[in-house]
């Protein structure tokens, strides 16, 4: 098995989509539990907030799919399951 | 609609940079009034605001409302002096709707301004505040507003 692929989901507390985004995120890397690794960046926290301008970020939640430093799928909003089930295309099995 | 590092300000308000607030004419000899975008994301998630309340009169560059948010406890300012007409009670039961909605859904009270038309005069409109604000952010090291999903600016 490669590396795990890194997914960040960008979120706040003021966002209503955002817990679900996560939810949905959380149970796909639940079942990929040996290729993903999930972290979820707090936008309320400054450290949160300089890794959305560094990432380019306007709109949460966001989600970024990245491997080998690389970002490799990008989700703007609300994710559906199909795009979230793109994200497994990534993988090296 | 004007946008200055993804934050809006819309054309048709008017602007206090140093307090950071929105003023809009209501046509009545009244004007409403809110946190700008810039506002709400410096304040980051709102959880309480409490306006003054109806009745009451303010001073120029004085409070007309407490915001508390994850990281921040503050005074909203009004930029000039009046009477408290009206305040938006659907603030209390979701002050979140000042991240949402700072422009539409999120006005924090309506006031009657003392001198409404050499008020105004001394506030920004539109595009005309982005110099200020663009100082201003500058100044609190805001790099960009970032919107959840939905933002109704």
């Amino acid at each position: 098995m490669a590396d795990k692929l890194l997914i960040r989901v960008f979120t706040h507390p003021a966002c209503s989509g955002c817990g679900p985004a996560l939810r949905m995120v959380w149970e796909m890397v639940e079942q990929e539990k040996d290729a993903f690794n999930l972290r979820t960046v707090k936008l309320e926290n400054k450290e949160g907030l300089q890794e959305a301008y560094r990432e380019g970020i306007k709109t949460i939640p966001t989600i970024i799919l990245s491997g080998e430093g690389k970002e490799l799928e990008r989700i703007v909003g609300s994710p559906s399951r199909e795009e979230l089930a793109a994200f497994k295309s990534h993988l090296k099995r | 609609m004007a946008e200055i590092k993804n934050c809006l300000l819309p054309d048709d308000l008017y602007y206090s940079v140093e307090n950071n607030v929105w003023v809009r004419d209501l046509g009545d000899g009244t004007i409403s009034l809110g946190m700008t975008d810039i506002a709400q994301t410096l304040a980051g998630s709102v959880i309480h605001c409490k306006p003054k309340a109806a009745g009451k009169k303010v001073k120029a560059n004085k409070s007309i409302a407490t915001v508390e948010s994850g990281k921040w406890v503050g005074p909203v300012k009004c930029p000039f002096s009046g009477e408290i007409v009206e305040v938006n009670e659907q603030l209390s039961q979701d002050a979140t709707i000042l991240n949402k909605s700072p422009y539409k859904e999120g006005w924090i009270v309506k006031v009657r301004p003392d001198n409404l038309e050499g008020d105004l005069a001394n506030l920004a409109k539109g595009a005309d505040a982005i110099p200020g604000f663009e100082a201003y952010m500058a100044e609190k090291e805001l790099g960009e507003c970032i919107h959840c999903e939905g933002f109704d600016g």
